[in-house]
């Protein structure tokens, strides 16, 4: 061909919607990105489809309810709503739980986030296409979910804590077992640390990309892993800790994991080497366990009171509000749970980068959709999406729960 | 000589290891039940019932109803006993441990798929 011949071709700006029903996503979710060729130049992001009314459906129910109401607000931290929401009910009944209580809630939440992390991983191998690693890594997360099976009788679900304590106490074979059981899932996990860092197949494709600086970080508030991974210091365990997190910092054993590459690698580092950091922290809380009671009695009838409860989820800080008036339901419980505010830093992370690492940017900040979706009112017919306001709101909620009574 | 990577030598230690699943409907061995595992629903000591009601107030997802004591079952003081409705039932526990009388249990039967609404009613 001669140069005459040569076009220069411009791509043109397409935008391809992914979501809210795509294979790249494991909940649904809707994604506009605008591409030039295979770079991305503007991303815009759609949440809202799985919403399920949780807050409402608490307000009829009794706080002892809304526990395993909590739990099933995320498959995978559900140890962490279920702990915060009864966290937040002591903290307006102004009861103080026992210590060993306290020491069995945290490590159910430091659990939690060994494995939260490991699926995470699994998840981010997977999405640069790294099966193998993939397969091994959820091989290896069965170890800390037989730990859970075994200490609270379900996979999932563990719905270990309750109004004044923990529902279930630790023997001292479980605790051997458990010990034994960090030894090998820290060899594995130092492994997959290796892997995540020394194998170019994950290494390449996560080094440099999503890029989220530092000052952008702290504009748009990230929390969790996401906000560690670019330099930021915010972790709730450390800042201001609760539970047996207090006796556990004051050790000064333990330190905040923290990275300032502010790419995907960053966020997969801090993740990483947090779970080692959560396996000496259970086997800590193991070792300084205090004998005693395990459950304090509340009354059912909660003070009117309003508190904030804090706690650092696996994907960043989670906060329940609660109202309560005197009666044992809330008059109002409100989650913003981490990845609301992870969400607003995804569009500057998807931006300027290829198309093809856009599921692996969007799976960085741990996403958990329905943990986070807000009120849209979904019209099939009119093929409308509303948003509404607070006031219309609460007189469509009224009326519809008058049509739609408790069973007596 | 191109190095070997970090996961090649682990993939060569795992050709020759054992299977890691189970290959569960056919086979049953090897799947961690452990002991106090919270899955079917049970009335297992129906004598000590007394038909307060507890257990249905609260129960967080609505599965347990009181019913009027059939002929067959024994019966209770106010004539009502509990029944499980396992399609609704989230094996959380509460019952069992709001229960005075320690009449509920749950046991470890964790196979709980049936093919109709009518069969995954706890008698
Ligand atoms: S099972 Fe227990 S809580 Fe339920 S009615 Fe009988 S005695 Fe009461
Ligand atoms: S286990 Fe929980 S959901 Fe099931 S019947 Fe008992 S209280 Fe209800």
């Amino acid at each position: 061909m001669t140069s005459a011949g040569k076009r220069i071709v411009i791509p043109p700006r397409v935008t391809i919607p992914i979501g809210p029903q795509h294979p790249a996503l494991k909940e649904p979710g809707m994604f506009k990105l605008t591409v030039e060729g295979e770079h991305i130049v503007d991303a815009e992001v759609n949440i809202g489809y799985n919403h399920r009314s949780i807050e409402k459906i608490s307000e009829n129910n009794t706080h002892l309810q809304n526990l395993y109401l909590a739990s099933r607000i995320c498959g995978i931290c559900s140890a962490t709503h279920n702990g915060n929401y009864a966290q937040a009910v002591e903290f307006a009944a102004e009861v103080e739980i026992p210590e060993r209580a306290k020491f069995i809630r945290t490590l159910i939440w430091e659990l939690d986030r060994i494995h939260s992390h490991i699926l995470w991983l699994g998840v981010a191998f997977h999405e640069v296409g790294f099966d193998t690693a993939f397969m091994l890594s959820w091989r290896d997360r069965e170890i800390v979910m037989d730990m859970l099976e075994n200490i609270s009788g379900n996979r999932i679900h563990h719905d270990m804590s309750t109004i004044g304590g923990v529902r279930r106490n630790i023997s001292d074979a479980q605790k051997e077992q458990m010990l034994k059981g960090f030894d090998k899932l820290e060899e594995r996990v130092v492994f997959y640390r290796d892997v995540a860092i020394h194998e170019k197949t994950f290494w390449n494709r996560i080094d440099g990309v999503g890029m989220l600086e530092p000052p952008i970080a702290k504009k748009t508030s990230a929390v969790g892993p996401t906000g560690r991974g670019s330099g930021l210091k915010v972790d709730v365990r450390f800042n201001d800790p609760v539970q047996a997190y207090i006796p556990m910092i004051d050790t000064g054993d333990f330190e905040m994991v923290l990275s300032d590459r502010g790419d995907v690698a960053g966020r997969s580092v801090v993740r990483v080497l947090e779970v080692i950091e959560a396996i000496n922290m259970c086997r800590w809380l193991l070792n300084n366990m205090p004998d005693g009671p395990i459950r304090a009695r509340v009354r059912p009838r909660i003070q009117p009171n309003e508190v904030l409860a804090r706690h650092e989820a696996p994907r960043g800080e989670l906060i329940h509000y609660l109202i309560t008036n005197g009666t044992n339901k809330p008059d109002r419980w409100k989650v913003r749970a981490p990845t609301y505010n992870n969400w607003t830093s995804m569009a500057h992370c998807l931006r300027g980068d290829y198309l093809a690492d856009a599921p692996i940017i969007l799976a960085a900040i741990d996403p958990c959709y329905s943990c986070t979706d807000r009120v849209v009112i979904v019209d099939g017919n009119g093929e409308t999406i509303r948003l509404v306001s607070l006031d219309n709101l609460r007189i469509e909620s009224n009326k519809w729960h008058k049509e739609h009574p408790r069973r007596e | 000589m191109a190095r070997l990577g970090k996961i090649q030598p682990e993939l060569m230690k795992n050709v020759r290891s054992k299977q890691a699943t189970v290959r569960y409907p056919f086979v049953k061995a090897g799947i961690n039940v452990p002991e106090g595992l919270r899955a079917r629903w049970d009335y297992k000591v129906p004598e000590r019932c007394t038909g307060c009601k507890i257990c249905e107030r609260v129960c967080p997802a609505e599965a347990i109803e009181m019913i009027k004591c059939r002929p067959e079952d024994s019966q209770t003081k106010t004539g009502f006993r509990p029944i499980c409705h396992l399609d609704r039932c989230v094996t959380c526990g509460q019952c069992v441990e709001s229960c005075p009388r320690g009449v509920l249990i749950l046991t470890d039967s964790f196979e709980m798929a049936f093919l109709s609404r009518d069969d995954m009613v706890v008698y």
